[in-house]
């Protein structure tokens, strides 16, 4: 079983969502309170540990576009609704395998997307825009070559459409930009830290109460 | 790729910009395209020692010709390689044995033809280059021209030095600003056409033109990019020092990454050189008009030009219109003291339909012609005014060398910045005209503006830069 440590090194299969998180955890990068369920048993710890309402997800590298499989179970408030989805998930995953993920379930209305690719050019480049699933409807995004400084950073943030979205917006505090430069210019330092990561998806980065946190997360390899 | 010290690089380009003797390999004894070298430099006014090297001629345009490189007694600085790709490589060795600094290949046949042995020659070549210490600009480059050293890649370039550097990937390109320059008050300190970059590239002189203390701005047309970090870290460097205005062709929006993840989807190559340029501080252009206006407005205009424009315009519809782009540039309308809208009120008719900004001083000022000059004076004197912009035009030449006259004297005596429109009219000798006199001019207020706007723009970068650091 492969460490992290190793996997970033060696490249080879992706990172899981679970994976990503820890990621992006080591660089100071806010993830959501999760984790991995090895059965149904472990629900009780799951109640405990994250509380709710909580999320149950298809946790695995192989699997992409979890929500159009039905693999995201949003909203749970009490252990039926958590078995009955857990086993749901666990039949969505017969052929793919994979861990079922609990996680807390974040409140917030604005997501952003932040992500990394490594440009044949100009290497790792973070990109900075509007999240969620109007993302790659809307193309409100714009880009940095890494290392990305604060200045950079701050400067990224003006560049998109979208951007008043970050200020004081219906009813709801400004977004924390110190904080949301600092995810950035990580993320940028992950690029440049790992030559075997290709790409890098935070999708969405929810703001809940103006501070930022990675729900969701993706960290691609380059093959062996 | 040589990776060299940025001081031993300096000194290597600084070098081939002032060469004490030039070979001019190849050249041709009749008037055929490579003959332009020679003109270029016999023009330009070049006082180095040129020598011909073309074994069927002993003599070539009253200069003597040599049979070979290495039959030249004396030392050879540059080469200008007019050869055939085929006898190519023996003249380069040549050029390796005698010491010459510099090589201008010309020619092609190279990697861009795509086949092996054309990448094979010109590793080659490189490989060669290198050993001696030698540089390359090419293949396919024309290479430099500079007036301060008096050296010509083509007859009829302006002889005037000036402080505008320019790096091209398009020796055509190159020759047009060169032709347009003189009338837009542009004047030029280095030029290169660069060719294919086999040996030096456009990030070589980017961190060379970035340290030039006679280059205050840096134009760039570029194709591709050689080794993207090293130029986005030559491009900010250069940023840090002087404005680069740069026009890069070559995109393909559908130039998209594998898409694994959705940030891969959404990667096209527009974007990240969007972000490069952005990042970099670099001026971006799309097209020679834009590419030469903001050259010319870099040129002229301070560097803080502040950004509340003044619009002072005879036709009323290009007066709003004008208004309307200043707005869309993002900068502002200054407002005018009340005390300048009362002395406005006093000379200019009632046909003119507006004292705020923009003046709209109507076109019976056509025919008074002082209606346009005291109006100009009148704002210009108002504290509230950064930058003033005259549309107008007079009915005869005599009007508008009075015209002309007036906003160069109003100019100096306010000592603030000063754009000019055309109205269609004006004779286009008057542009030239303005231009020499330190005035940019535009053939439309939406280009003046869009000009403007970067100056601005390039300047709060600069302070934001300076904060940060």
């Amino acid at each position: 079983m492969p460490t992290l440590k190793t996997l970033l090194q060696d490249g080879g299969r992706n990172l899981s969502e679970f994976e990503s998180k820890k990621v992006l955890a080591s660089y100071n990068i806010p993830v959501t309170n999760e984790m991995i369920l090895s059965d149904a048993g472990d629900l009780q710890e799951a109640v405990k540990k994250i509380g709710y309402p909580m999320v149950l997800k298809a946790c695995s590298s192989e699997i992409l576009h979890k929500t159009e499989k039905g693999l995201v179970h949003t909203g749970i408030t009490n252990l039926d609704e958590a078995k009955s989805a857990y086993d749901f998930i666990i039949e969505g995953m017969e052929k793919t395998g994979g861990d079922v993920l609990a996680q807390e379930m974040i409140k917030g209305k604005r997501e952003l997307v932040v992500g990394l690719i490594r440009d044949p050019q100009f290497g790792p480049c973070v990109m900075f825009g509007l999240g969620g699933i109007f993302t790659e409807v809307l193309k409100d995004v714009s880009f940095r070559v890494a290392p990305v400084s604060r200045g950079d950073a701050l400067d990224l943030m003006e560049d998109i459409r979208g951007k008043k979205i970050l200020d004081s917006f219906r009813g709801m505090p400004p977004v924390d930009r110190d904080l949301l430069a600092d995810i950035i210019t990580a993320v940028g330092k992950i690029g440049i830290d790992h030559d075997m990561v290709q790409e890098i998806d935070i999708n969405p980065l929810i703001i809940s109460e103006g501070k930022p946190i990675a729900v969701d997360a993706a960290i691609i390899l380059k093959n062996k | 790729m040589m990776k060299i010290p940025q001081d031993k690089l300096i000194s290597q380009i600084n070098s081939l910009f002032n060469p004490r003797s030039i070979a001019i390999v190849g050249l041709p004894r009749g008037l055929k395209a490579g003959k332009l070298f020679l003109l270029a430099l016999l023009d330009q006014g070049y006082p180095g020692k040129i020598y011909p090297v073309n074994p069927s001629a002993e003599e070539i345009d009253g200069l003597k010709s040599y049979p070979s490189l290495s039959s030249i007694p004396d030392p050879v600085d540059l080469a200008i390689i007019l050869t055939p790709h085929k006898i190519t490589l023996p003249v380069i060795k040549e050029c390796a044995k005698k010491g010459v600094k510099g090589i201008v290949l010309f020619t092609a046949g190279y990697k861009e033809t795509g086949t092996d042995e054309g990448n094979d020659r010109e590793q080659e070549i490189v490989r060669i280059a290198h050993s001696a210490g030698m540089r390359i600009i090419g293949p396919n480059g024309m290479g430099l021209y500079s007036p301060k050293t008096k050296i010509s890649f083509f007859p009829q370039l302006s002889k005037e030095p000036g402080t505008v550097g320019i790096i091209s990937h398009s020796g055509s390109l190159t020759n047009i600003l060169g032709y347009v320059a003189p009338k837009k008050g542009i004047r030029f300190s280095k030029v290169v056409s660069l060719g294919n970059e086999c040996d030096l590239n456009s990030a070589d002189f980017l961190e060379y033109l970035g340290k030039d203390t006679d280059t205050q701005v840096i134009g760039a047309y570029l194709e591709g990019i050689k080794d993207g970090s090293r130029f986005f870290r030559a491009l900010r460097n250069a940023s840090f020092e002087k404005p680069v205005v740069i026009w890069k062709v070559g995109l393909t929006p559908e130039g998209s990454q594998a898409a694994a993840s959705h940030t891969g989807a959404m990667t096209g190559t527009v974007d990240i050189w969007k972000g490069i340029a952005k990042q970099g501080g670099a001026l971006q252009v799309a097209g020679i008009e834009e590419w030469i206006d903001t050259l010319m407005a870099f040129s002229l205009l301070p560097s803080d030009p502040g950004n509340r424009v003044a619009i002072i315009s005879g036709p009323g519809g290009l007066a709003v219109s004008a208004a309307e782009a200043c707005g869309r540039e993002k900068l502002k309308l200054a407002e005018l003291l009340p005390k300048t809208r009362k002395i406005l009120a006093e000379f200019v008719p009632d046909t003119g339909t507006s004292l705020k900004n923009p003046v709209d001083v109507g076109l019976t000022a056509s025919l008074d012609m002082d209606i346009y000059i005291e109006a100009a004076r009148t704002v210009a004197a108002d504290p509230n005014v950064d930058i003033i912009t005259m549309i107008g035009v007079g009915f005869s030449d005599e009007t508008n060398k009075q015209y002309t006259d007036a906003m160069i004297q109003a100019r100096k005596e306010f000592n603030k910045p000063f754009m000019i429109v055309n109205v269609p009219g004006l004779n286009s000798e008057f542009a030239g005209t303005f231009c020499n006199a330190g005035i940019p001019f535009f053939e439309s207020a939406e280009r003046a503006m869009k000009s403007c706007a970067k100056l601005v723009r390039y300047h709060s970068w600069l302070q934001r830069i300076n904060k940060s650091s």
